[in-house]
């Protein structure tokens, strides 16, 4: 049964997904374009160069943040298209449906985070790849690949900064995984909770919810890395990397346990506290 | 608030002596408490097999927070609730057939997606009777729900609910809000439907439209139960119809 919620969850979210997958993809390789035209013009700049050249700059480089912007805003789109998707087969009319399906809240729920899970995660690699080609013609100046970046942006979200070695980076890419996870299973819980808690504006109760503890969270995790740093004292910038990349890890091991218990805990209350209206 | 019971009301009964001895469906000590307001009070029933049953009373009785929770989409406060024997959860959905007061599709979904989503979920939906029910209806399968009128949606959904063979349907006001023509074609439906063995718990505040096809009848007022009797009583032991006993009851 898994498989069957797993496929209709896929064919209720593909479209939406798809086009916004689509959008970025097309935003990136303009951004690219149009970052590489600023970097051939300023390559060749001289006191000479007309008016018209500077201006044509500032327009493809604003035009390139733009882009950037839009590469972003697709991962917020994606993630709101799946999180939308479960508060509205769950918790609304159409609840009734998914509600009264002979199949286990474990599977319901599960499978409607897995397909999340995969969409987010195809819309945040697609992101990574899109933002390491708009940076290549900077990156380049430095000696940098396109694929060099890549890998120093998934170690450096991990606090390995200025490391590409093949640990750090598999630690940045599992690090961005279960980030994934968490906020993916964070959202269904607040949704969850703003569905069982309040009688009006549930959705507004569960963003409420989300960027409660999200933000919890977080703080805590910052306090925890300046308390790390404060604690190392002068042993250098190899303390502070691996110092940083401890929190890293202790951080990433609570997301971990924190998607899970956020996913089980949903299951939990629609199994046995969500009344649909 | 006294509630008066009759002197003697006779329990309804399984429909032959073939029918499974266990009840259907038994309701123990049921209570629902949304916030301050108590929608459903210590409610005891039990339900045989092969039953056509009214859920009768007035609006905010508690019929459809009754009907929710043997669909298990709404949790008791406390009590159980027994299908075939079974607490209310993943195995019983597999044997109740619920039809909710509002539509649940998703408008973009096409009349043929809706019927392949039963057929794969539900082992006892009967796809060739769903076929039928739909072309006797004029429903173009290829059509989106967004194109259906709300009239037509809820009798496609009606349609998909009776098209499988479960053991327990809840019909939760499948005649409220619609034409007359359209609760002639509602009921037909629900009759064609019926399958002898399995129980139909109808609920309705129309009782006079329903009245000819039910067996039992439960009468709800302010979440609690007043009287579980088969029709029978009310037309021979009180000479008038349930329509009639069923205004006389809720005057206000």
């Amino acid at each position: 049964m898994l498989g069957k919620l797993i496929a209709y969850e896929f064919r209720g979210v593909w479209k939406p997904a798809l086009i916004i997958l689509v959008i970025m993809a097309v935003a990136g390789v303009a951004g690219s374009m149009s970052l590489a035209t600023v970097d051939a013009l300023t390559d060749n700049y001289s006191y000479s160069s007309s008016d018209v050249t500077t201006d044509l700059s500032v327009v493809l480089t604003l035009f390139t943040l733009f882009a950037g912007f839009i590469v972003w805003a697709g991962v917020v789109g994606l993630f709101i298209v799946t999180v939308v998707r479960f508060y509205r087969t769950m918790f609304t009319d159409e609840g009734y449906l998914t509600l009264t399906l002979p199949v286990s809240t474990a599977a319901l729920v599960m499978a409607k985070y897995l397909v999340g899970f995969v969409i987010m995660a195809a819309g945040t690699a697609l992101a990574i790849i899109l933002y390491s080609m708009m940076l290549a013609p900077l990156t380049s100046d430095y000696g940098l690949s396109a694929s060099t970046t890549i890998l120093a942006m998934l170690s450096g979200s991990f606090g390995f900064f200025d490391d590409q070695a093949p640990a750090a980076v598999a630690a940045g890419a599992v690090n961005a995984i279960v980030g994934i996870g968490y906020q993916l299973g964070l959202a269904y819980l607040a949704l969850t909770m703003g569905a069982w808690l309040a009688k009006r504006h549930k959705v507004a109760a569960a963003v409420g919810i989300y960027l409660g503890i999200s933000w919890l969270l977080s703080l805590m995790f910052s306090v925890a890395n300046v308390l790390a740093l404060v604690g190392i004292g002068d042993y250098g910038w190899e303390m502070v990397t691996m110092m940083t990349g401890a929190v890293s890890v202790a951080q990433m091991v609570c997301y971990a346990v924190a998607a899970a218990a956020c996913v089980a805990l949903s299951v939990f209350l629609v199994r046995r506290k969500v009344d649909l209206s | 608030m006294t509630i008066e019971q009759p002197p003697y009301v006779p329990a309804p009964t399984a429909v032959s002596a073939a029918a499974p001895a266990a009840p259907l469906l038994t309701c123990h000590n049921l209570t629902k408490v949304y916030g301050a307001t108590v929608a459903l009070d210590n409610f005891n029933i039990t339900v045989p097999a092969g039953r056509i049953v009214g859920l009768l009373g007035p609006n905010g009785s508690g019929k459809t927070t009754l009907l929710k929770m043997i669909a298990g989409v709404s949790h008791p406060t406390s009590g159980a609730i027994l299908v075939n024997g079974i607490a209310v959860g993943e195995q019983t959905k597999a044997h109740v057939s619920f039809l909710p007061e509002r539509p649940y599709f998703s408008r973009s979904m096409r009349v043929r997606d809706l019927l392949a989503f039963f057929a794969d979920f539900y082992s006892d939906f009967d796809l060739a009777m769903a076929h039928d029910m739909l072309a006797r209806l004029g429903v173009n399968e290829a059509s989106a729900c967004s194109a259906l009128s709300k009239g037509t949606v809820e009798k496609v959904q009606l349609v998909l609910v009776m098209s499988r063979h479960a053991a327990l349907y809840l019909l939760d006001e499948p005649i409220g809000g619609v034409d007359p023509a359209a609760r002639d074609y509602i009921l037909q439906t629900i009759i064609r439907g019926y399958r002898p063995g399995s129980t139909i718990i109808l609920s309705t505040h129309l009782v006079r439209d329903v009245e000819e096809v039910l067996d039992d009848f439960i009468l709800l007022r302010y979440g609690q139960m007043l009287l579980h009797a088969p029709v029978a009583y009310v037309t021979q032991e009180k000479g008038t119809t349930l329509d009639a006993y069923f205004r006389e009851e809720f005057r206000c």
